[in-house]
This record gives structure tokens, sequence and C-alpha cells, in this order.
């Protein structure tokens, strides 16, 4: 009976002030679904049920920020991707969790099925001839790469990373929460190093909001979004206070007058 | 109010929620907002060409005969099953994002090579780019939950896909997936009673042993250890050795790929009249 004695308090719950200590419990049950988007992320069908995934789960205003400027880094490296990087950054900043989902088989143990996804009628030599490996066993010490990704990977694997995190999308959608997958956000946490064994990782970004933070984007955006929004308001109205009436009264005795008065 | 018989209802519903499945194939979300899906329903006797091929190829493919008796099953036994096919070209990448996933330096190096080198594997056509690879996965699995949420049996094939391409469904994709939905009933694609009779208790034990040889290895010390494929292994001991395939087992394999390509060349006209009919 004492168990269920003590089951009993009041939580409030607000998304405002952002990191309050009511924003933090509403952030704590998107937090939750992002567990059970895992859930139906490592249950998702892949190829032979093969277990092939890993996870990371990441939150909190540091850790978010770190992913927001390593995306803010990798956009300027790249102008086709440019603006969709810095537009996601401020996604990353807005939203409560992020999920990164990788695949830690694609580059290192293949479906070997000569399936044809990765090279066509070259089936898996295209993979092996492309790799440094001895007797088909591939060697990924060296893990310099000129590109964001070390290919050629096996793409049967990173299609089964794709069922993965659509699995976790739906049950995002299921339970209402706000969830979208993002290739900027993958690539940014995979070289914050989330993910190790990963070859390939996909981020999924979840908020539970008044509007959904993955949409209805307007220009500049992060020029223009709610946090500079009310930034520039902090750093406006402040001097607005002081000149915006033209001249400064004592509030404890004075107050302007309507003309009519 | 008309009474309507339970069996007949459940077996009408699967067209119904094949078409839903197909919806929420367009409603997976995107990594590229690039991909081009192209879905189909096939049912009734215009399963009959990917069938053909099924049954022709099996020889040579024990996953394929698996599907195939499985579904061949469901079908004499006059149950309703859609064959829900859903493709994509992923031999192109406009996106420019240069990410190397693909094994060269930039998009443009991909699509040079997949110009002159692009075709069919075993399965699937490639070379691929990762990205839209997974949108389409994305579809295919947003497909198959919505499936299941609807508790309607089916199983996402490659196989099944493989044998629509092969016989002209759904041209112009270089990877295509077919998801058997229905009958009706528990755990269909999984506890398959009807594959029972096909596969005798032998043909089980000499799949595992010559597909897990480490389970059953004696002592290793030798580096050449035996297998124990029997009681009293100890007795007239077994060895795991390897080689190509005989001339025989090739030639089998050649003229079994023949017919296969009989059965394509027979079927692809009409498959693909429909799409000109539609144009």
């Amino acid at each position: 009976m004492e168990k269920f004695d003590q089951l009993r308090g009041e939580e409030y719950i607000s998304d405002w002030p952002q990191y309050s200590a009511q924003d933090l419990r509403r952030r704590d049950a998107t937090i939750l679904a992002a567990r059970l988007c895992l859930n139906a992320a490592l249950t998702a069908p892949v190829a032979g049920g093969v277990p092939q995934i890993e996870a990371h789960l990441v939150y909190g205003q540091e850790e978010q920020e770190k992913v927001a400027r390593k995306m803010e880094d990798l956009a300027y490296t790249n102008d086709r991707w440019k603006r969709r990087f810095l537009n996601e950054a401020v996604m990353v900043r807005e939203s409560d969790v992020i999920l990164f989902l990788g695949n830690y088989r694609a580059h290192e143990t293949p479906l070997d099925a000569n399936c044809g996804l990765c090279g066509g009628p070259a089936g898996c030599s295209f993979l092996y001839t492309r790799r440094d490996q001895k007797d088909g066993l591939i060697d990924i010490t060296d893990r310099r790469s000129d590109t964001p990704i070390k290919g050629p990977l096996c793409v049967a694997r990173v299609n089964d990373l794709g069922y993965v995190w659509a699995s976790a999308i739906w049950m995002a959608q299921t339970l209402m929460v706000d969830a979208k997958p993002f290739m900027s956000v993958g690539l940014a946490g995979q070289q914050l190093g989330y993910c190790p064994n990963s070859a390939i990782v996909v981020g999924i970004l979840m908020a539970t909001l008044a509007k959904n933070p993955y949409v209805d984007i307007n220009i500049d955006y992060h020029l223009v979004n709610m946090g500079k929004m009310i930034d520039n308001t902090r750093k406006n109205f402040v001097v607005n206070r002081q000149t915006a009436s033209g001249i400064n009264f004592d509030y404890q005795t004075q107050y302007p007058k309507k003309k009519e008065e | 109010m008309p009474r309507i018989d339970g069996k007949e209802a459940a077996k009408e519903s699967i067209i119904q929620i094949a078409k839903l499945a197909a919806a929420a194939a367009y409603k997976a979300p995107q990594l590229t907002s690039k991909l081009e899906l192209k879905t189909e329903i096939v049912t009734g006797e215009d399963q009959e060409p990917i069938m053909e091929f099924y049954k022709e190829v099996a020889p040579i493919s024990p996953v394929m005969y698996f599907d195939y008796e499985t579904i061949r099953h469901f079908l004499e036994k006059g149950e309703s099953i859609a064959i829900l096919l859903l493709g994509a070209d992923l031999t192109f990448s406009e996106l420019g994002w240069d990410c190397g996933a693909c094994g060269f330096e930039s998009c443009a190096e991909f699509n040079k090579y997949s110009k002159e080198n692009k075709g069919p594997g075993l399965l699937w056509g490639g070379p691929s780019c990762v990205w839209k690879t997974m949108d389409w996965a994305a579809a295919c699995d947003f497909a198959c939950a919505a499936l299941h949420q609807y508790r309607i049996d089916s199983r996402s094939m490659a196989t099944c896909g493989a044998a629509a391409a092969g016989t002209g469904f759904l041209p112009g994709c270089s990877a295509l997936i077919g998801i058997p939905i229905g009958p009706p009933g528990e755990n269909i694609y999984y506890s398959r009673a009807q594959n029972m009779p096909v596969f005798p208790y032998e043909q089980h034990r000499e799949n595992l042993l010559r597909t897990s040889p480490t389970n059953w290895m004696a002592f290793p010390g030798s580096t050449k250890p035996c297998l124990k494929t029997k009681d009293n292994w100890w007795e007239n001991m077994e060895y795991i050795k390897w080689e190509p395939l005989s001339e025989t087992e090739l030639k089998f394999v050649q003229e079994t790929m023949g017919k296969v390509q009989e059965v394509a060349k027979k079927h692809i006209p009409k498959v693909s009249s429909w799409y000109e009919d539609k144009k």
C-alpha cells in the first residue's frame, strides 16, 4: 500500500519559459515518446532480421546547441546544402529531443547477396573492389575520407536504415508527436561521434509544441525565427522604455495625460 | 440491413486496405524530397506473370521457392491476395550533396558512372543514391505499417519485387519491392504451415549444417576439424570442402535462367501494354 500512498502529486506543465521546470516536465514526455519511437525503430523489418542498428538520444540546451553549431559549420562546406543546413540548425534548437539512428554494418559487413543496389550488374564486386579487404573481410580502420561519408556502402543495409527511421517516424505520428528525419542532423551527429560505429546516420528531430517546428518555415529562417525575434525584442525594448515616449517621467508621482484631459 | 458473411467481408477488405497502404506510402517522409515513387496494385489473374516467374526461378533459389510455395498455396485455395508494388529509379542523383556514401566523390561522378554501368543485379538494379534509397524504403515501411495497423498480414518481399520487375511491371524503376497483402489470418507469412510438406526434417538439418557449420564443428586443433553430422560422428568423419560449382550445377543454373528469360519474354509485352494504354 505504501508505494501507492506516495503515488500522488501535482505537475505544472507549460512550454514557456523555455527550459523552466514546467517546460522540462513537458520535454520529459517527448523524450519518453522518443524512447518508444526508438523501440519501433529497433523492431522495424530489416533484410534477414539481422541486427545492424545503433541509436543515440540527445536532449538538453547545450547538447542541442552543439549539434546545431556543427550543422552550421557543415553548411559552409557545400553551397547545395547551405540554406537547408542553416534552416535545419534552427529546428534543432527548437526541438525537444534528437533521435540518431545509424547502421553499423553498411560499410563493414554487407548483405553479400549480389542484390545489385550499390552497383547494378557488378553486384557485390562494386563495393568490395572499392574498399580495403582481405578474403571478403572489410578493413575499416583507415577512416580517412575526402567526402563527408566514406563510401561505397552496402545499399541493402542503407535501405534497411530507411525502414528503421521510417518506423520511428510512424510511431511518432501515432503518438501525435511532431517528428521529421534529416540528413543534415544525421551528418552533424555522426561527425560529433554519435552512433560511433555507424557508416551512415539519420537524425530525427522531435517536439511537442503548439506549432510543428518543422513546417511553415519563412525566408532566411536562420535570421528570422522565434529565437531571433525574442532576442531582438529584448535588445530593443529596454531602449524603447527609455526613448519611445520621448521623455522620461517619475512613475511614482507622474503619468502622461491624454490630450483632452 | 443485409447480412454479410464475415470471411467474405474480410476477403473483400484486402483490396481496400491495399489502396490505403498505397496512400500511406505517399505520406512517408523523405530526406531528399526528390523521390518519384511509383506504385501499383496487382490482383487476380494479373498476378500470373509474377507467379510463373517465381516458379521458374525457384529451382535455383530456395528463397524464391519458399515465397512461391506460400503465395501459390493461398491462391490455389481461392484466398484473396493483393500484391502492392513499390518502385523508384534510384540511379540518378540531382541532390548535389556530394556526400560520398555511394562511393563517388560527387553526385556528378556518380551520375556519370551510373549512365554507363547501370543495370540489374540479382534482385534489384543499381547503382543507387543512398539517400533516395532510404526514401524509397520509408515509403515501403509506411505501407507495411499501415497494413499492420489494419491488422492485415503482409510481407515485403524482394523476391516478389524481382519477379514483378522481371516480367515488366513498373518499367523504369531500378528498385522494386512487392508486398503480398492478405489473406486474413494470423502470422500467415511467418508460420507458413503449407510449406511443411515440401521441406522435410532432413532438408532443415542439411540447410543448418551448411549455413552454420561452426555449431557442429569438432575440436579444430587439427585445423581440419570434422563436422559432427550424426550421433556417432567420430566414425567415418565428415569434413567441409569448398569449391566452385560443378559443371553440372553451373549448367543447371544456366538452363534455369534460360527458362526464366522465356517467361519474361512471354509476359513483358502484355504487362507493358497496360502502361502504354494508360498514356
